[in-house]
C-alpha cells in the first residue's frame, strides 16, 4: 500500500489544469456575458436605508423586484420552488424605468422595448441573481450617502436566456462604477 | 496511539509478572510499538495547522477585495497559489512525506475555494449560494480521486455535507410558522458515492466512518425533510432502513466479517439511525399518549435486545450506544406524558427499577463471560 508514492507528476499536472480550468471557465462565461449580453438600465430601491451597506457588499433591491397579485395568477401555486420564472418588462419613456408586463413559466419573446429576465420566485419577492454588490473596503458609508442624495440604478448586461450580470452603477444618470472586464 | 502503548506496557509488566512473558520479548514488544509509530505527530499535526492558516490568509484575502490589483492580478495570485501547492504535494509526495503531500493538496484546494468566492466577489454574483460550495466540493473530490488523497476526500464529504445542508435548509423560512418548503435532497447520495469510490480505491478506514456518519445524518435529516418532519410517511423509512442495517449485521455478521470487519459497525450505525427514527415517531410525529406509550414500551424493549447482542458479540460501542439512547428515550417518555399519567415519583420508580434490572442484567452476563474465560 505505498501507491501514493507512485503517483506521477502528470497526475498532479491534471489536478491543477482541472481546478484553474473551472475557475477560468466561471470567468469566461461571466466576461462573455458582461460584453455581449443586452444592456439595460435598472433603478435601484432600497431594501431598508438604513441598513442598504453592510460589510464590503451592498444588498440591492429593484422597483421590478416585487410582484403585484394581479401578475401572480399565471404563475401556478403548487409550481417547484426552484423552478425559475420569467419576468417581461417593458421600458418607459424615462430610462430605467421598467414595468412588469407578465410573469411566466416559459421564457417569452420580448419586442424591442422589452426584455425578458429570469429569476427565482418566493411569495411575491423576485430575485434575478443581481442583489449584491461588493464595493472596495470602507467605501460603502460614501455610496450610502450618495444613494440618499441622488437616484442610484444599476446597468445590467442580460443574455439571450434572461440571465443577468451587475456591470456597474449609476447615479442620476451618470455612471460611477464601471466594472473592467479582467 | 499514546493511550494503546501505556495500557500495552501495563498489560506487559503484569504478563511478565505472572511468568507469561519473557523480559527479552516484552522489551521486543515495546520496541515493535514504538517502532510502527501509526499515531497522529507533531508535524502532521502543525503541517495540517499550517494549511489551515494559509487557506485563513487566502480566504480574507478575498475578504479585503482588493482594489490596487486588476481582477487578472489578483486571480494570477490564485492560481499561482494552486499550482504552487500541487508542485508541492508532488514533492513531498517524492521523498516519501505523505502526510505533508496530503496537506499541501488540501491546501490547493483550499485555494480553489477561495478562488470561486474571489470571481464570485469580482463580478457580484449573486446565484444560488450552495451552488457556489457544490462545485467547491466537485474540485475537491476530482482532485481526491486523481490522485488517491484521503485528507482531501475527507474535505470532499465534509463540502458535499455541508451542501446538502444549505440545499435542504434554503427552503425553510425559520422564523414564520407557515410558507415553508422542505423535501428530500436527492442530489446527496450521488456525491456521497463519488467519495465513497475515491474511499472504496483507498481502503481507508477512519474515511468509511466519516461515509457512514455523513450517510446517517443525511437519511435522518431526510425524515424531517417530508411534510416539515410532521408526518409518519418521513421517519418510518428512517426507522425501516435502521432496522434493515441492524437486521442485516446480526443476520450475514460473520459473512460480513469475512470480507471485511464490518458487521460491528454496521450495527452501531444501524442502531443509530433506527433510534432517530424511532424517537422522530414518537416524540416529534404528534401521537395520542397510549401510542407513544406502546411504542416507547416496544423500543426500550428492543434497545435491551440490541444490549444483549452488543454484549454477545463483543462491541464496546453498541453497548454505549444502547444506554444512551435508553436514557434518551425514558427520558423523553417521561417529559411527554407518563409524567402526568402516573405521577412524577411512581414513574421514577418504575425506570430506576428497569434500570436496576438492566444493571443485573449486564452485571451477571459480563460476570459469567469472565468466568468462561478464566476456566478456558
Amino acid at each position: 500500500m505505498i501507491d501514493w508514492l507512485k503517483r506521477p507528476i502528470a497526475l498532479y499536472a491534471v489536478a491543477a489544469v482541472l481546478l484553474t480550468g473551472i475557475l477560468t471557465s466561471m470567468v469566461a462565461a461571466r466576461v462573455a456575458h458582461l460584453k455581449n449580453g443586452r444592456e439595460i438600465v435598472l433603478n435601484i430601491r432600497p431594501v431598508d436605508p438604513r441598513d442598504l451597506f453592510k460589510g464590503d457588499y451592498v444588498r440591492l433591491g429593484f422597483d421590478i423586484s416585487t410582484a403585484s397579485k394581479d401578475l401572480m395568477k399565471d404563475v401556478p401555486a403548487g409550481r417547484a420552488r426552484d423552478a425559475p420564472v420569467y419576468v417581461l418588462l417593458e421600458e418607459a419613456a424615462e430610462q430605467g424605468a421598467w414595468r412588469i408586463l407578465s410573469i411566466t413559466q416559459t421564457l417569452p419573446k420580448a419586442a424591442s422595448n422589452q426584455v425578458a429576465l429570469r429569476a427565482k420566485l418566493s411569495g411575491t419577492w423576485l430575485r434575478y441573481g443581481i442583489e449584491r454588490y461588493y464595493v472596495p473596503e470602507g467605501t460603502g458609508p460614501k455610496l450610502e450617502d450618495q444613494a440618499r442624495s441622488g437616484k442610484l440604478a444599476a446597468i445590467v448586461a442580460v443574455n439571450a436566456r434572461g440571465d443577468t450580470a451587475i456591470k456597474g452603477l449609476k447615479l442620476d444618470g451618470k455612471t460611477i462604477h464601471l466594472e473592467p472586464l479582467l | 496511539m499514546f493511550r494503546y502503548a501505556r495500557r500495552l506496557d501495563d498489560d506487559l509488566s503484569r504478563w511478565q509478572a505472572a511468568g507469561w512473558v519473557t523480559p527479552a520479548h516484552a522489551a521486543q514488544i515495546r520496541a515493535d510499538v514504538a517502532g510502527r509509530g501509526t499515531g497522529v505527530r507533531l508535524s502532521t499535526a502543525l503541517g495540517t495547522l499550517a494549511i489551515v492558516l494559509i487557506g485563513f490568509a487566502a480566504m480574507s484575502f478575498v475578504a479585503a477585495n482588493w482594489q490596487d490589483m486588476s481582477k487578472l492580478a489578483r486571480l494570477a495570485v490564485i492560481f499561482a497559489g494552486l499550482w504552487g501547492f500541487m508542485g508541492l504535494a508532488y514533492v513531498f509526495a517524492e521523498r516519501g512525506l505523505k502526510r505533508f503531500a496530503d496537506a499541501a493538496l488540501l491546501g490547493a484546494t483550499v485555494l480553489f475555494g477561495a478562488g470561486i468566492m474571489l470571481i464570485a466577489q469580482m463580478y457580484h454574483m449573486d446565484g444560488h449560494p450552495p451552488d457556489a460550495v457544490w462545485l467547491w466540493a466537485v474540485g475537491t473530490v476530482l482532485v481526491g480521486l486523481l490522485l488517491r488523497a484521503n485528507t482531501v476526500l475527507a474535505a470532499a464529504l465534509v463540502l458535499f455535507s455541508v451542501w446538502s445542508f444549505m440545499e435542504m435548509t434554503s427552503g425553510i423560512r425559520w422564523f414564520v410558522d407557515s410558507g415553508s418548503t422542505t423535501r428530500i435532497h436527492w442530489g446527496f447520495l450521488p456525491a456521497w458515492a463519488s467519495v465513497a469510490a475515491g474511499i472504496a480505491l483507498t481502503r481507508w478506514r477512519p474515511g468509511m466512518h466519516l461515509l457512514a456518519v455523513a450517510l446517517s445524518f443525511w437519511l435522518i435529516s431526510a425524515g424531517y425533510m417530508v411534510d416539515r418532519g410532521d408526518s409518519v410517511r418521513g421517519h418510518v423509512p428512517v426507522l425501516l432502513a435502521g432496522l434493515g442495517l441492524m437486521g442485516a449485521s446480526i443476520a450475514y455478521g460473520p459473512v460480513i466479517d469475512r470480507w471485511r470487519q464490518l458487521s460491528g459497525a454496521m450495527l452501531n450505525y444501524g442502531l443509530v439511525v433506527a433510534f432517530a427514527g424511532a424517537f422522530a415517531l414518537q416524540f416529534v410525529v404528534d401521537r395520542s399518549g397510549a401510542w407513544t406509550m406502546l411504542f416507547g414500551l416496544v423500543t426500550l424493549l428492543a434497545i435491551a435486545g440490541v444490549l444483549a447482542w452488543a454484549w454477545r458479540t463483543d462491541n464496546r460501542a453498541a453497548m454505549w450506544i444502547a444506554y444512551v439512547c435508553f436514557t434518551v428515550e425514558v427520558f423523553s417518555l417521561y417529559i411527554k406524558k407518563i409524567g402526568t399519567l402516573l405521577g412524577t415519583s411512581g414513574f421514577f420508580l418504575v425506570t430506576g427499577l428497569l434500570v436496576a434490572a438492566f444493571a443485573y442484567a449486564a452485571w451477571r452476563l459480563n460476570d459469567s463471560k469472565t468466568e468462561v474465560r478464566a476456566t478456558s
